[in-house]
């Protein structure tokens, strides 16, 4: 394996665009159900666990960006080969492939469940998972570029769905919010847990950095990503509290798209059905860049060819839909891989940067010497 | 015998006699071809040979120029002599019978003075052709009304009268093993791309074909990716947008025999501008382009959701419509789908057929089919009759785009999207539209991206493609053409604000 | 490669194609919903629907279709239903449930739980009851251009509450308020009267329970408290007596009472719990509007008695709330949402529905109503 990833020019792409690309990747299916699960924690106080949540990702993408810097032109997988040396660092690079793997896994099933319940009852879920399978084999077929412009073009294509909260918003009791402040600080702060598993999906960074044009304004487009998320986050959890009355909203599994129940307009009577449908846009970024990363670090782990990887991913994943079809396994899966996304996503950059500080401190002397 | 001396022609076949050289050349190089004519005649002890295909040439001018000029004449003559005095430009000395044969393939006469070394040959051609018309296929209401013809001089000879710039280039290839046509690359050397030209001068040098046929066959040898549908090379007969495109930094092909040209790299929303949207004001421009992007959605769109609603999605349709629906559906005795797959049929047919006949007749046919036809339709019960409302809007609206090809190209995807919307509702439609989204942005023009300006995105060639912004405001060429001079003109100099009554 | 390729091309196309088996919701082959009117049955205590469908056929152009049917839970008398029908009962296009008197009295969540379960119902669907069995309400013929009579029903709350004369009472509304603590939902009544059905007044519900009504005019009053008016219209009765000296010269004094007519109007409310332990409110009611008919001649050029006017509506508008309230604790019924603000200042502790609804009863009311009246009309 080559620690230094020389990337072609053609292959390269604008920092500016991290902005979407990190952005799409944490939105997804999780923020369908989000605004309940934050609520159950931290009642009418979720904002304070949101902006909690958005403070740390903050620190995280900084932590991330400072170590990727250090190793300029290396992704996960090459820093871990250069801190942890062959065999451990593979070891750990097959991990984040598992865990990046379980995130895709866990994308693709819940949108399932979705067009399950509100659409299609009778649609067979390893049917759906092959259309989505499909796209996702076709647009990394593409590369990285169009991975990446699949996630602009389609994020483009979607964000005008937010303006669709004008009508809920009307519909808002506005004394839900009261009283502020009410909320345990240990309440909260399971809120900042659930959060954190909802915000997950800036991995990306590990991976998608070499391939940055001009790498020093990576940390700012990834910094604004992350705020716009958590603002866009912050937003509907505001909306979808004041628009349910606690206990309704306890009981809805996925409130965004009963919002959408309310929604219709002259040429077009119930939105929810198309919101679902149109949540296979959103979803599909996530599935590109998880089923791109995915590959891409398994060809870096394992020097099989990223084609081969790709074909890999699609049948396993195949065959996996096709024999979990249970729900509860769904939410089992979806638990487990937001807690194995906490310590991979959130802690772990922290443990690398003590060696990243070393590797600095190394190379200044270096140069002193010099 | 004969082989021997062509053997030994191969360092020189000439000198020869007259008879000799006349044998080889009707015999051996035209098979015994029936337009083959030579005049033979002695002038000053010289028997001198003038040969050229009947109609490939001017008989007039071989009479005035040679024939007279030869026989006035004094002097003895020889092949100097002939060069010298003959006032017909662009003379050849050849010393084969293949070369001589495929200059006169070109309209040339040949003309050989016995014994000498060599034979001469003069351009004399007779072309038929057409002269420049109005448009037919991308007609205008504002602005130039001249198109392209078939024959490559006229058409150099309008771009070249456009665009009276010293950097115009226009390099010359000749594709074509079996029928060579002339190929030209064209493009303004200060401003286009010089990754862009080599590419280009790349794929032509490489191209290995029999026959060019036309413009548009040659665009379907040098695109990036012949299995899409969508076109990937502008092919236009009009010079005015030919013309700006080159302008802008973009290269032109034209290609002999054929009235249309290639402008590339192309991405794809050229497809949907028109050079109209320029002449006329910025705001109308603006307003006639975002509405033909809209057109194009509407098209790929309604039938569809028509099919997908009423197969599935009966919960979308609002109650107004609900009951004239469901009233005029229950008449029908087919399933959405298969009806409306049959009235997207007939509507490509009547369009086909439309095509075909001559003009008078296809106007006709229009009337006939749209009218008789599709009251026909309803009243048997056949389809719906929100049905023919949107299926005529969908084919008015794949009818706005003004590149017959990409028009074809979306009135033939709505098909496969039909069927999708029909087996499997919105889950359907909605895979197929993120199919063509991903199929779109993976096609490339030319190496460049397709998708340019949404991705990559440029926001600033925004007004240069998707709407316009007034002249003066934008002084910018198209960034993803990668134009040497990125500026069109320096910036008018700002006219300070003045308050209300000033 | 390339050969393999297109293998996985083939296979996966194929399989899709293969696959095209979705159960199809083909529309004229679907009976379609409009209305649901529930029904306790009286002798056996069975759950007993009246389905107002859409059934399109070539030839008849009424393709309205009423079918009764009984059974233990939804689904069976959905079922049941389609015992009867040739088209497949489907609810997509519901508008309107309505529930009979016995039902309301009963209890009707969990029929409104089941609906909202379905996907398929839209969230805006109007939750309505009638006094007289479902089935004579539903039977009248007369429903204007309507197609049938569950979008006549669903027209005629719509327009109502589009012109603020009602409390809208949509699925989403009235959960909402069945779970919010501290706020009762209320529901429009509809009636038969002489084939036709018709407002009548608004049901008001104890969490699900119907236990009292108020009439169409009352709905003003709980509007000013409950909701908010951007242009709302109301007709007052005040007594002629104070207004003596201004009526016009040429008037009899004949009546003890005359009508005042405001519409333009708009009211600002703030709500205040003064005190959480004695449960003590203040309300402060901002009202603006233009007074467009009066039945007799008051002469409102004089400024006195436009403030006597605005103080008489005033003071009207506050006897007809604090009796509303009175009524509405003795019913132990908060649709005015008082609870809400209680929950809202409370810290620390939760309470429950039942805890807010015995507490109700004890709450003290200060209502304080400012009337600004702005212009009179064309004609001074």
């Amino acid at each position: 394996m080559h620690k230094q990833l020389m990337i072609s020019k053609d292959k390269q792409i604008r920092a500016a665009y991290l902005f979407i690309v990190l952005h799409t990747m944490q939105v997804g299916v999780g923020i369908a159900g989000y605004p309940r699960l934050v609520f159950m924690e931290a009642r009418q106080d979720s904002w304070i666990s949101i902006i909690v949540t958005g403070l740390i990702l903050h620190l995280v993408i900084a932590c991330m960006v400072f170590v990727l810097r250090t190793y300029e032109k290396q992704d996960l997988a090459g820093i871990l080969h250069t801190i942890f040396g062959s065999i451990i660092g593979k070891s750990i690079a097959v991990i984040f492939v598992i865990y990046f793997y379980l995130l895709f896994f866990s994308v693709i099933v819940n949108y399932i469940e979705f067009v399950q319940v509100f659409i299609f009852p009778q649609m067979q879920s390893w049917f759906i998972g092959l259309l989505l399978l499909s796209l996702v084999w076709y647009a990394v077929l593409g590369g990285i570029r169009v991975a990446v412009g699949a996630s602009v073009v389609f994020f483009l294509s979607t964000i005008w769905m937010m303006g669709l909260l004008r009508k809920p918003i009307t519909f808002i009791e506005s004394r839900h919010y009261f009283p502020v402040f009410d909320t345990a600080i240990s309440d909260i702060f399971s809120g900042v847990l659930i959060s954190s598993y909802t915000f997950l999906g800036f991995e990306l960074l590990w991976v998608i950095f070499p391939f940055i044009n001009d790498k020093k304004r990576v940390n700012r487009y990834s910094q604004l990503a992350m705020t716009f998320t958590v603002l866009m986050y912050l937003t509907i959890t505001m909306v979808v509290i004041g628009y349910f009355s606690p206990t309704q909203l306890e009981q809805k599994v996925w409130p965004l798209l009963t919002l959408f129940k309310v929604l219709s307009f002259p040429f077009f009577e119930r939105f929810d059905l198309l919101a679902v449908a149109i949540w296979m846009i959103i979803v599909l970024p996530n599935l590109i860049l998880l089923g791109w990363m995915v590959t891409f670090t398994c060809k870096r782990v394992s020097d099989w060819k990223q084609k081969h990887c790709l074909v890999a991913l699609i049948i396993l994943t195949l065959i996996l839909v096709w024999i979990f079809e249970d729900r509860e396994f769904v939410n089992q899966l979806t638990d487990y891989t937001g807690k194995i996304g906490l310590g991979l996503g959130f802690i772990f950059p922290f443990l690398l940067l003590p060696f990243a500080m070393r590797h600095r401190m190394k190379r200044k002397k270096n140069h002193a010497k010099n | 015998m004969r082989r021997r001396s062509k053997k030994t022609s191969k360092q020189s076949y000439f000198p020869c006699e007259i008879e000799k050289l006349e044998k080889d050349l009707k015999d051996g190089f035209f098979k015994s071809s029936a337009d083959f004519t030579v005049k033979k005649f002695e002038h000053e002890n010289k028997r001198i040979f003038i040969a050229f295909l009947n109609y490939m040439v001017e008989k007039d001018q071989i009479f005035k120029h040679i024939t007279e000029v030869i026989l006035q004449s004094n002097t003895e003559w020889d092949t100097k002599a002939l060069e010298n005095n003959i006032p017909i430009s662009g003379s050849e000395t050849r010393e084969s019978v293949k070369d001589i044969g495929l200059d006169m393939l070109k309209g040339y006469v040949a003309i050989y003075i016995e014994n000498d070394d060599a034979c001469v040959t003069y351009p004399v051609p007779q072309l038929k052709e057409r002269q420049p018309e109005r448009a037919e296929t991308e007609s205008l209401i504002f602005g130039p009304k001249i198109s392209f013809t078939e024959s490559i001089q006229t058409n150099l000879n309008i771009i070249h009268w456009r665009l009276d710039n010293p950097s115009l280039v226009t390099e010359k290839f000749i594709i074509g093993n079996e029928i060579p046509s002339e190929v030209r690359l064209i493009y303004l050397k200060d401003i286009a791309d010089d990754e862009n030209i080599n590419e280009m001068r790349n794929r032509l040098n490489k191209l290995q074909t029999d026959d060019v046929l036309e413009s548009s066959v040659l665009t379907q040898y040098v695109e990036d990716n012949s299995y899409s549908i969508f076109p990937q090379l502008y092919v236009t007969e009009l010079p005015d947008r030919f013309c700006y495109e080159l302008k802008e930094g973009k290269l032109g092909v034209i290609v002999d025999k054929s009235s249309s040209a290639i402008i590339a790299p192309t991405n794809f929303f050229s497809f949907f501008e028109s050079t109209e949207d320029l002449y006329t004001r910025w705001n109308m421009g603006s307003f006639i382009r975002l509405m033909r992007l809209v057109a194009m959605f509407l098209s790929i769109t309604l039938t569809p959701l028509y099919v997908a609603a009423l197969t599935f999605h009966y919960e979308i349709i609002p109650t107004a419509l609900l009951v004239s629906l469901g009233h005029s559906r229950s008449r029908v005795p087919f399933p959405p789908l298969l009806e409306a797959l049959i009235l997207e049929f007939l509507i490509e047919l009547i369009r086909e057929a439309g095509a075909r006949l001559p003009t008078k007749v296809g106007q006709t046919m229009g009337i006939v089919g749209g009218i008789v036809v599709g009251q026909a339709v309803v009243q048997a019960g056949f389809t719906s009759n929100i049905l023919i409302i949107i299926v005529a809007l969908s084919a008015l609206a794949s009818f706005t785009v003004p590149s017959y090809l990409m028009g074809s190209a979306i009135r033939i995807i709505r098909f496969p999207l039909i069927i999708m919307a029909g087996l499997w509702g919105f889950i359907g439609l909605f895979y197929s539209y993120a199919f063509i989204l991903i199929h779109v942005l993976k096609q490339k023009s030319l190496k460049r991206p397709y998708f340019v300006p949404i991705y990559p995105f440029r926001p600033k060639d925004i007004d240069n493609s998707i709407f316009r912004i007034p002249f003066l405001k934008s002084n910018y060429r198209a960034y993803s053409n990668m134009p040497k001079k990125i500026k069109r003109f320096e910036e008018p100099s700002r006219q300070k604000k003045e308050d209300i009554d000033e | 490669m390339l050969k393999t390729k297109k293998i996985i091309i083939l296979l996966l196309s194929s399989l899709l194609f293969l696959t095209g088996c979705l159960e199809k919701n083909i529309l004229e082959e679907l009976g379609i919903v409009t209305i649901y009117g529930f029904d306790l049955s009286d002798e056996d205590n069975m759950l007993q629907a009246t389905t107002v469908l859409f059934q399109f056929n070539p030839d008849i152009t009424d393709a309205s279709q009423v079918i009764q049917s009984k059974g233990h839970t939804f689904r069976e008398v959905r079922n049941n239903a389609n015992k009867k029908s040739g088209y497949k009962i489907v609810s997509g296009q519901l508008r309107t449930i309505l529930f009979g008197p016995k039902i309301s009295e009963d209890g009707v969540f969990p029929y409104i739980d089941t609906l909202e379960r379905d996907a398929s119902i839209s969230d805006m669907v109007f939750v309505a009851m009638s006094k007289d069995p479902t089935e004579q309400v539903l039977s009248a013929t007369n429903y204007e251009q309507s197609p049938n009579i569950g979008t006549y029903i669903q027209r005629l709350i719509e327009t109502a509450v589009r012109d603020e004369r009602l409390i809208s009472s949509t699925l989403h509304e009235f959960t909402h308020k069945f779970f919010a603590v501290g706020q009762d939902p209320l529901v429009p009544i509809i009636a038969n009267l002489n084939n036709k059905a018709q407002l009548l007044g608004l049901a008001i519900f104890k969490d699900d329970r119907y236990v009292g009504e108020l009439t169409l005019e009352d709905v003003f009053y709980v509007r000013l408290i409950a909701d908010e008016f951007k242009s709302g219209q109301v007709e007052m009765e005040l007594p002629t007596k104070q207004f003596e000296k201004y009526l016009k010269e040429y008037e009899d004094l004949d009546t003890e009472t005359f009508f005042v007519v405001m519409d333009q109007l708009y009211n600002d409310v703030n709500i205040e719990l003064k005190n959480p332990d004695s449960l003590s409110y203040k309300i402060d009611i901002d009202i603006k509007g233009r007074i467009v008919e009066l039945s007799e001649r008051i002469d409102l050029q004089k400024e006195e008695a436009i403030k006597l006017l605005e103080q008489e509506v005033s003071k009207e508008v506050k006897d007809k709330l604090t009796t509303l309230i009175d009524e509405s604790k003795e019913l132990q019924a908060d649709y005015f949402g008082f609870g809400l603000e209680y929950t809202t200042r409370k810290r620390g502790e939760e309470i429950t529905k039942d805890q807010w609804h015995d507490m109700y009863p004890n709450i003290n009311v200060d209502i304080n109503v400012t009337t600004k009246i702005r212009s009179y009309g064309i004609v001074e």
